[in-house]
């Protein structure tokens, strides 16, 4: 039986499906069965970050309406055959599908996958609830800014409500921005693991190569990236239960600016 | 939608299911969605139910059965249940004995589920002041807490969680969120917490905005030797004084 983690944030805009396609692919590499679920009904994004969005035939709410098959709307990856994703409607709303039926379609996954991860959508709604419903584990992602710690703090207390069905639920905290935390202008790590008191999985830096990858549709963890890519890379370890010590995120510092300025 | 109505009688809280249709399917579903709205509110107690008389005085297999599901409800939200009564026996209770307290509950969305069944007024006096409220877990972001007595809260009080009391308040703890203690116009009321830290103080009718102390250095974070912090009215304004 595979593992289905769900990643979440309260929050919109915080990377949660930039987390998912680098996570699963970086767990595919690691060569993992994987399948990643866009669980954002009327909000597609997780095809294009991935590159598929042609590929695209049947969706999610086909194979909850039993108009094709789960393995119909599975989209392989172009480089990696481990890795699917079962792309959501763009032409429905988040009521197409209920709690029970998310439940059966991701225990059926699960039985096919090693690792299923369901890339929830913002909000506290019904999109929240059915995304939540069959996971055994919870990812977290937070930005270094109040808004998004007070949201991810009310997910958290929502995840906790549901302590007998969830295993764990630890925090991945996004575009850290090195040199702002240093002039002490940024939240840092302490002050949100401090107020939301949850284990962490991972700090990622902020990194424009995401943008690019993000348009190219490509995850930025299969390339050579040695900042963001590194970062998802040592998460997928972790997630695999391996010891790795956390990024050490440094400003540039005055000599890195200045070599910045003459190259 | 059925309510879930909560009384509480001397030391014992009772859910009122009464207004649940047991016939029907969805009646769990409905009671565990009511429950899981409020849950953190009785986690780790022990209530009793009340539901409707003529379930109960079938007999039948099937309300075993239902009392057996509603004990499942429960459980899965830490709570246990101590006994269950009929509606009837209830309001013989009520005629009989002393009347009931109200408890006033609240979770999310600013909802409160205010339950009066007292026929006669609360008269005696031991009755006005409730058993303290003591919650160990840190209350987050949503999170309400609403009691007409005193409550002491082991944990922290996050950004934009709330709590509502009538007596004083003691947070082991740091405090970011909202706190109003003596709520119905007690100026004596007091907030004590290890540290407030930008939250929302207030007593009565008086508000005091708390704002974030100076980052201290790394070596004195979540030192709380020499915390402790106590916010009360003096001379109409509310004042914190550091231990």
């Amino acid at each position: 039986m595979g593992r289905v983690i769900v990643i979440t944030s309260g929050k919109g805009g915080v990377g949660k499906t930039t987390t998912t396609a680098n996570i699963g692919a970086s767990l595919a590499k690691q060569g993992k069965n994987v399948c990643v679920v866009d669980m954002d009904i009327g909000l597609r994004n997780l095809d294009i970050l991935m590159g598929l969005e042609n590929r695209v035939v049947y969706n999610l709410v086909d194979v909850i309406e039993g108009t094709c098959k789960v393995k119909q709307a599975l989209v392989k990856d172009k480089k990696l055959p481990n890795l699917s994703l079962l792309p959501s409607a763009q032409t429905r709303d988040k009521t197409a599908v209920n709690a029970d039926q998310v439940r059966e379609l991701v225990n059926e996954l699960k039985t096919m996958f090693d690792f299923v991860l369901v890339d929830c959508p913002a909000g506290i709604e019904s999109g929240f609830q059915n995304s939540i419903s069959g996971a055994d584990e919870a990812i977290v992602v937070v930005t270094p800014e109040m808004s998004s710690v007070r949201d991810a703090d009310r997910i958290i207390g929502l995840l906790e409500a549901r302590k007998n069905e969830l295993d764990s639920y630890r925090l991945v905290i996004n575009r850290i921005k090195p040199d702002l935390v240093n002039a002490n202008q940024m939240m840092s790590m302490d002050d949100i693991c401090e107020i939301l008191s949850v284990d962490l999985l991972g700090i990622v830096p902020d990194d424009e190569d995401i943008v690019v990858s993000t348009n190219k549709g490509e995850p930025l963890s299969l390339t050579a990236n040695k900042s963001a890519g590194q970062a998802y890379r040592n998460i997928a370890k972790r997630i695999l239960g391996e010891d790795i010590p956390l990024m050490d995120i440094k400003g540039k510092g005055f000599f890195g600016k200045l070599k910045a300025i003459f190259s | 939608m059925p309510e879930l109505k909560v009384k509480q009688h001397k030391k014992e809280i009772f859910l009122d299911l009464s207004s649940f249709d047991f016939s029907n399917d969805s009646f769990r579903k409905e009671l565990e969605s009511e429950l899981s709205r409020s849950a953190g509110f009785f986690s780790g107690n022990s209530v009793s139910v009340i539901i409707p008389e003529m379930e109960l005085n079938k007999n039948s297999k099937d309300v075993k059965q239902q009392i057996q599901e509603i004990q499942d409800s429960l459980n899965k939200q830490n709570i246990s249940l101590r006994a269950s009564y009929a509606a009837g026996d209830l309001e013989n209770m009520i005629a009989s004995a002393d009347s009931f307290r109200d408890v006033k509950l609240s979770y999310d969305d600013g909802q409160t589920e205010t339950v009066s069944t007292s026929k006669e007024e609360v008269k005696d006096e031991e009755y006005n002041i409730p058993d303290t409220l003591y919650v160990k877990s840190n209350l987050r972001a949503g999170h309400l807490i609403r009691y007409p007595g005193s409550v002491v809260i082991i944990g922290d009080i996050n950004p934009s969680a709330e709590i509502i009391a009538q007596g004083d308040v003691l947070i082991w703890g740091t405090c970011r969120g909202i706190v109003h203690a003596g709520s119905s116009g007690n100026e004596a009321a007091t907030i004590r917490a290890l540290k407030f830290s930008n939250c929302q103080l207030r007593i009565a009718e008086k508000f005091l905005g708390v704002a974030k102390e100076v980052e201290p250095k790394k070596n004195e974070k979540n030192n709380y030797f020499n915390a402790g912090e106590l916010a009360k009215i003096e001379n109409s304004e509310i004042m914190i004084y550091k231990s």
